[in-house]
C-alpha cells in the first residue's frame, strides 16, 4: 500500500512534470494575434566589420557534420520542439509570413514577376571583361582540378577567371551564370558573372604575381605556370577559350558569413542567421538546382559606403557546382543523397552489405557534356543532402519549406528558357536543363504545396453590391499543379480567437463573403480556412487570417496570417 | 552540497568560460562593442531572450554533449592545424619532387612491419627507376631492398629487373608440419636471409607478359634466445615445440643455406581498373628451380599459381573469386628447408591465420571477396568496404592427400582506399578458429 507521503510526492512529480509541460507548450492557444513587430532595419551606419577568411573544408566538415550534429542532438528544447511539432519559427517574419527587405533577401520574382530580360540581365551592370582589351593577370591558383585566376581588364574592373573540365565545355560556367540568374531572381545579393571567350595572347603577366601551386606553395608565377594553367584548359575551334569571369563583389570584401549565429562585430547583424526565413528557406532553393556545395565559404560580406558610413551586404556566390556540374565534372551519382562525409549512409550501406541499393545508385542522368548529372525526376524535395550539412538548413520548419518552394515555383517556364539562355549551352543541352528545372520545380512545388496550404497572396475585395469578400490564391492552382474550380474551400469565421463562431462556408472559388457579422474596432476576426482537394478524404492544415477595422476610417483590414505547421 | 552537484556546477562554470555550447546561443550577438539602435535592441530583448526552461534544457544537453563536443573539437582543432600548416604538403614537398623523379611513399604490412619506400628516377625517363625501400618497426624486424626496376633493353623490347635485398626477422612462428599442426605448440625462430635476382620480363602481348629471372639467396634460421638480445619473443616465449623436436631437427633448422635459383613465369593482367577493378581477371604463374650452392642437401622445385576474376554483380558491387596454389617438391632425393615450404597464414592465404600457421610442401587457397563501394569519386579515388571468406589447406602432395575436412576457413570483412593507380590501404579483420586478427597494408606491392 502507498502511504500519503508517496502518494504527495508522486503528485507533487505530476504536477511539476505538468507544469512544464504546459509551460514548454505554451497555454495560450486562444490568445488573439499579435502581429510581430517590424524588423528593425539593418542598413544602419556602422563601423567596418573585421575580415573573417572561410574556414578550411576539413575544419568545416567536421564542424558541421560531427560537432553541429551532436549539438542539435543534445539542444532538448530544440528536440522537444521538434517532437511536438513546434519547432521554432524563422524570427525575421512579417505579420503575413513573409521576409521583408533587407541587406541579405530582396523580394523579387515571387512578389513581382520578373521580366525575362529582366531575368536574364540579373545582378549584371556590365558586359564582363573586354576581350579586346589586355587582361592582366594579379594573382592566380593552379591547385585544384580546374585551375584559375585573378584579371585586370583594359577598363580596370577586375574578375575571377574560371575553367570549364576538358571534355565538358560550358559545364562550369554555364551552371554559375545560370545559378547566378535564379538566386538573383530570387530575391539574393549574387556578383556578377559572366561568361567569356577570349583569345589566350590577351593575357599579360602583372608584377610580383603569387601562384598557389598544388603542394600549397605560394611564389612569384611564371610565364611557365601560365602555360601549364592553359595547357588544362579546352580551346575552341578558333582559338578562343571559354571561360567564367566572376566580377569582384563591389566593397570591402569581409570573408563569408556563417549559417549559424551572427557576426559579432555587426550591429545590423541581430537576427541569428539559422533563424533568417531566407536562409532557412534557401534550402529548398538550392535542392531545385542543385546547389550541393552551400556552404560558408560560398558566401561573402562586404561593406559598402564610406568608413563609419556604411553598412555589410551578404552575396551567396559560387555557384559552379549547381545544376549538372560537379567541379571536375557531371555531379558524381551520391551528390544530394549523401553528404560528402555521410556517416549514416555509410553505416546504413554496410550494415545492409551493399544489397539496399538506392535509386540513386540505379540511375545514371548524363545527358549531355555540358548539362552534367542533373535529373528531372531524382529529386527529394525534403531529404536532399548536401556536401556538409548546413545549420540554418537543418532548422528548415514546413512553413520555411513552403516559402522557399513559393520561391521555386514562382519561375515560369519562359522565365527558366531565359535563365538557361543566359549559359550559352548547345542547343540540346539547354533544353534538357529547361525541362529539368521546371520538372524539378514541380516536384518541390506538389510536395511542399501539399504539406502546407497554398493559400496565399489574400486581399480584400468588395463587389458590385459592396459585398466585402476575403479572397486568396490558391498558388497550387495558380502554378498549375492543381486544376481550377476542383478544391473544395471550408471557412470558419469567427471571433474571440475562435470563441465565436459567425458561419461556416464552402466554395470552390478561393473567396469568402464577409457579411452578417457584428464587427466592432478593435474586434479581430478570424477567417480559418482549409482546403480539400478532388480524391483527399482529409482537409488539409489550416491558415488562419486576421482581420480588423482599422481605428480611423473604420474600414476592414488584413492583419495577418497564421499557418498550421 | 553534495559532490556531484559540485562537480556540475564548476563544469558549467568553465564551459561557459571558454565559451562551449552552454552559452546561450544567442548571447554573442549581446556582446557588440558598438551600441545597436534602440530599435534593434528592443527587437532583440524581446526575441531572442530565452525563458529559463528553454535555457535549462539547452544547458542539460550541453552538459550531456560537453565530453563529445571536446573530443570533436580537439579532432578538428589538430586536423584544422594539419591543413592550416599545410604540413603534409610540406614533408610530401621536401620528399617528392614534382618532376617525378623522386617520391616517397610509406609501406605498411604484416610481413614487412613499418617503413618507406624511395622511388628515384631519371628526369624525362618514364620506366627505368630505383627503388630503396626499409621497413621493420614490427616483431623486431629489419627488411631492407633495393631494386633497379624496368631498365628498357634492346629498345624496349625487354625489361630488365635488378633485385637485392637483406632481411632479418627474429621472431618468425613455426607450428609444425602439415594440417593439423596446432596452435598450442607455437614456437618463434629467427631468419636471417640476404639475396639478390636478375629478372627479364617482355610483354609479348597486351596486357601479357613473360619473364625470366634468376638470383642467389643465403638463408640462416635460428633460435632467438640464442642471439644477444634476450628478446624471447611475445607470441610464444615458451616454445614448447623446440623442446619436443629441435629447431636443428628440421631441414635447414639453425645453419646457414645458400641457394641459387633459375626460373620463368607468366602473367596476364585484364583488370578494367587498377584501383576498383569490377571486370577481367588477373593470372600469374611462376615455377623456380631453387638448388644448394656447393652442397647437394636441398633443392626444389617451387610453381605459384594465382587466378583472381572480378565479376561485377550490381551497381559496382563486385564479386572477387579467386583460387591459387604453391607446391613445392624436392628433386634427387633433397630437402626443402622447412622456411620454403609453402605456407597458410596472413593476408594473401587464409585471413584471420597467424603467418606461417600451417605449413607443408604443398598448399592451395581460395578467396571469396565481396566489395561494396562507398564512395567513388569519378573513377579516380574511393573507398570501399569488403566482406571476405577464405579457406585453403597444407598438404604433403596436395593432389594425392586432399580432403576437406583438413580445410582451413577465416572470413571476416573491411575497408581499402583505392586510386587510379593501386589499392592504397587495407585494413582486415580476419576471424578463423584461433581468433582474430586485423591486418593493415599500406602501399604494399
Amino acid at each position: 500500500m502507498l502511504t500519503i507521503k508517496q502518494l504527495s510526492k508522486h503528485f507533487a512529480g505530476v504536477v511539476l512534470i505538468g507544469t512544464v509541460v504546459a509551460v514548454f507548450s505554451g497555454c495560450a492557444a486562444h490568445e488573439k494575434f499579435i502581429p510581430p513587430d517590424p524588423l528593425p532595419s539593418d542598413n544602419n551606419s556602422v563601423p567596418t566589420p573585421e575580415y573573417r577568411g572561410a574556414p578550411l573544408d576539413f575544419e568545416d566538415a567536421l564542424d558541421k557534420q560531427l560537432i553541429l550534429q551532436g549539438d542539435q542532438l543534445c539542444d532538448f528544447t530544440r528536440a522537444y520542439g521538434n517532437v511536438t511539432d513546434r519547432p521554432k519559427q524563422a524570427l525575421n517574419l512579417t505579420a503575413f509570413d513573409e521576409v521583408p527587405n533587407s541587406t541579405w533577401f530582396t523580394n523579387r520574382n515571387a512578389t513581382k514577376p520578373m521580366s525575362l530580360e529582366e531575368i536574364r540581365i540579373g545582378p549584371d551592370k556590365g558586359n564582363g571583361p573586354d576581350p579586346n582589351t589586355t587582361w592582366i593577370i594579379k594573382r592566380a591558383k593552379a591547385e585544384g582540378v580546374t585551375p584559375g585566376f585573378h584579371i585586370k581588364d583594359g577598363h580596370g574592373d577586375r574578375y575571377v577567371i574560371k575553367f570549364d573540365p576538358i571534355g565538358f565545355s560550358g559545364l562550369n560556367s554555364g551552371a554559375e551564370v545560370v545559378g547566378t540568374k535564379l538566386f538573383y531572381a530570387a530575391g539574393y545579393n549574387t556578383p556578377e558573372n559572366y561568361i567569356v571567350y577570349f583569345n589566350p595572347d590577351i593575357l599579360e603577366m602583372g608584377d610580383g604575381v603569387k601562384i598557389v601551386d598544388e603542394k600549397g606553395r605560394k611564389r612569384l608565377m611564371t610565364e611557365e605556370d601560365l602555360e601549364a594553367i592553359l595547357a588544362r584548359v579546352e580551346y575552341r575551334e578558333d582559338g578562343t577559350i571559354r571561360a567564367l569571369a566572376s566580377k569582384y563583389i563591389p566593397g570591402n570584401l569581409l570573408g563569408p558569413f556563417d549559417f549559424e549565429g551572427v557576426r559579432k562585430d555587426d550591429p545590423n547583424d541581430f537576427v541569428p542567421h539559422e533563424h533568417r526565413r531566407e536562409l532557412r528557406g534557401q534550402r529548398i532553393f538550392a535542392t531545385w538546382i542543385n546547389h550541393i556545395d552551400a556552404k560558408q565559404a560560398n558566401s561573402m560580406d562586404t561593406y559598402i559606403g564610406e568608413e563609419g558610413e556604411g553598412h555589410v551586404i551578404h552575396y551567396m556566390m559560387d555557384f559552379g557546382t549547381t545544376l549538372g556540374s560537379g567541379g571536375r565534372g557531371p555531379h558524381p551519382k551520391y551528390r544530394g543523397h549523401q553528404n560528402e562525409l555521410d556517416p549514416h549512409g555509410v553505416l546504413f550501406k554496410i550494415l545492409t552489405l551493399g544489397f539496399w541499393v538506392e535509386d540513386w545508385e540505379k540511375t545514371d542522368t548524363v545527358a549531355y557534356p555540358s548539362a552534367g548529372r542533373f535529373s528531372p525526376t531524382d529529386v527529394d524535395p525534403d531529404g536532399f543532402k548536401f556536401i556538409f550539412p548546413n545549420p540554418a538548413y537543418d532548422n528548415c520548419t514546413d512553413l520555411d519549406g513552403y516559402w522557399g518552394a513559393k520561391l521555386v515555383m514562382s519561375f515560369r517556364d519562359d522565365q527558366l528558357a531565359a535563365a538557361v539562355s543566359t549559359g550559352q549551352y548547345p542547343y540540346d543541352a539547354a533544353e534538357y536543363l529547361t525541362k529539368t528545372l521546371i520538372s524539378r520545380r514541380d516536384i518541390i512545388g506538389r510536395f511542399w504545396f501539399d504539406r502546407v496550404a497554398p493559400l496565399d497572396w489574400f486581399k480584400l475585395e468588395k463587389d458590385q453590391e459592396n459585398n466585402l469578400s476575403l479572397v486568396w490564391t490558391d498558388l497550387a492552382v495558380e502554378y498549375n499543379l492543381e486544376d481550377d474550380g476542383k478544391t473544395l474551400y471550408t471557412c470558419e469565421l469567427s471571433m474571440d480567437a475562435g470563441k465565436t463562431v459567425f458561419y461556416s462556408a464552402e466554395s470552390t472559388s478561393g473567396q469568402v463573403l464577409l457579411q452578417n457579422i457584428p464587427w466592432d474596432s478593435g474586434d479581430q476576426l478570424m477567417v480559418t480556412i482549409r482546403l480539400q482537394r478532388p480524391g483527399e478524404k482529409e482537409q488539409s492544415r489550416w491558415t488562419k487570417v486576421y482581420l480588423e477595422r482599422d481605428p480611423e476610417t473604420g474600414a476592414p483590414c488584413l492583419v495577418g496570417l497564421q499557418r498550421e505547421e | 552540497m553534495r559532490p556531484g552537484f559540485i562537480v556540475v556546477v564548476l563544469l558549467l562554470f568553465f564551459m561557459i568560460l571558454i565559451g562551449a555550447p552552454v552559452t546561450p546561443a544567442f548571447a554573442d550577438s549581446d556582446n557588440n562593442d558598438s551600441a545597436p539602435s534602440d530599435s534593434i535592441k528592443q527587437w532583440k530583448d524581446k526575441n531572442l531572450k530565452k525563458s529559463a526552461l528553454a535555457w535549462t534544457g539547452s544547458a542539460i544537453g550541453d552538459v550531456i554533449y560537453f565530453p563529445f563536443w571536446l573530443t570533436f573539437s580537439i579532432l578538428k582543432e589538430g586536423v584544422t592545424i594539419v591543413e592550416k600548416t599545410k604540413i603534409v604538403e610540406k614533408i610530401d614537398d621536401l620528399l617528392t619532387k614534382d618532376d617525378g623523379t623522386r617520391k616517397l611513399e610509406p609501406i605498411i604490412s604484416p610481413s614487412r612491419g613499418i617503413g618507406g619506400r624511395l622511388i628515384l628516377k631519371r628526369h624525362g625517363d618514364d620506366l627505368a627507376r630505383l627503388n630503396l625501400a626499409a621497413s621493420g618497426l614490427h616483431e623486431g624486424r629489419s627488411l631492407e631492398e633495393l631494386e633497379l626496376a624496368d631498365v628498357p633493353l634492346a629498345g624496349r623490347a625487354l625489361m630488365m629487373n635488378l633485385y637485392g635485398f637483406y632481411a632479418r626477422m627474429p621472431e618468425e612462428p613455426f607450428f609444425g608440419y602439415g594440417p593439423h599442426s596446432s596452435y598450442e605448440m607455437g614456437s618463434e625462430f629467427g631468419i636471417e636471409r640476404f639475396g639478390g635476382e636478375l629478372g627479364l620480363a617482355s610483354e609479348v602481348l597486351q596486357h601479357v607478359e613473360l619473364e625470366g629471372f634468376g638470383g642467389y639467396q643465403s638463408t640462416r634460421s635460428f633460435r632467438e634466445e640464442e642471439e644477444d638480445d634476450g628478446n624471447t619473443g611475445d607470441d610464444f616465449p615458451d616454445n614448447p615445440l623446440w623442446s619436443i623436436t629441435p629447431l636443428n631437427t628440421y631441414p635447414g633448422g639453425d645453419e646457414r643455406v645458400e641457394l641459387m635459383f633459375v626460373g620463368a613465369g607468366f602473367s596476364i593482367d585484364k583488370r578494367n581498373h587498377l584501383g576498383i577493378p569490377t571486370k577481367g581477371y588477373q593470372f600469374t604463374l611462376t615455377s623456380s628451380l631453387f638448388t644448394e650452392v656447393e652442397e647437394e642437401n636441398f633443392g626444389f622445385l617451387k610453381t605459384y599459381v594465382d587466378f583472381r576474376k572480378y565479376i561485377h554483380l550490381f551497381y559496382g558491387r563486385t564479386l572477387i573469386v579467386r583460387m591459387a596454389g604453391e607446391f613445392t617438391d624436392p628433386f634427387d632425393d633433397r630437402m626443402i628447408p622447412f622456411y620454403n615450404l609453402s605456407e597458410i597464414g596472413e593476408t594473401n592465404t587464409v585471413r584471420g591465420f597467424k603467418r606461417g600457421r600451417f605449413r607443408d610442401n604443398d598448399a592451395v587457397y581460395g578467396t571469396l571477396e565481396y566489395r561494396v563501394p562507398i564512395r567513388d569519386v569519378w573513377q579516380e579515388s574511393g573507398y570501399d568496404f569488403h566482406v571476405f571468406a577464405d579457406g585453403g589447406q597444407v598438404a604433403s602432395d596436395i593432389f594425392q592427400d586432399f580432403t576437406w575436412k583438413n580445410s582451413q576457413a577465416g572470413f571476416g570483412f573491411g575497408v581499402r582506399t583505392w586510386n587510379l593507380e593501386k589499392e592504397a590501404l587495407r585494413v582486415d579483420f580476419g576471424f578463423c578458429r584461433d581468433g582474430f586478427r586485423i591486418y593493415l597494408v599500406l602501399n604494399a606491392i
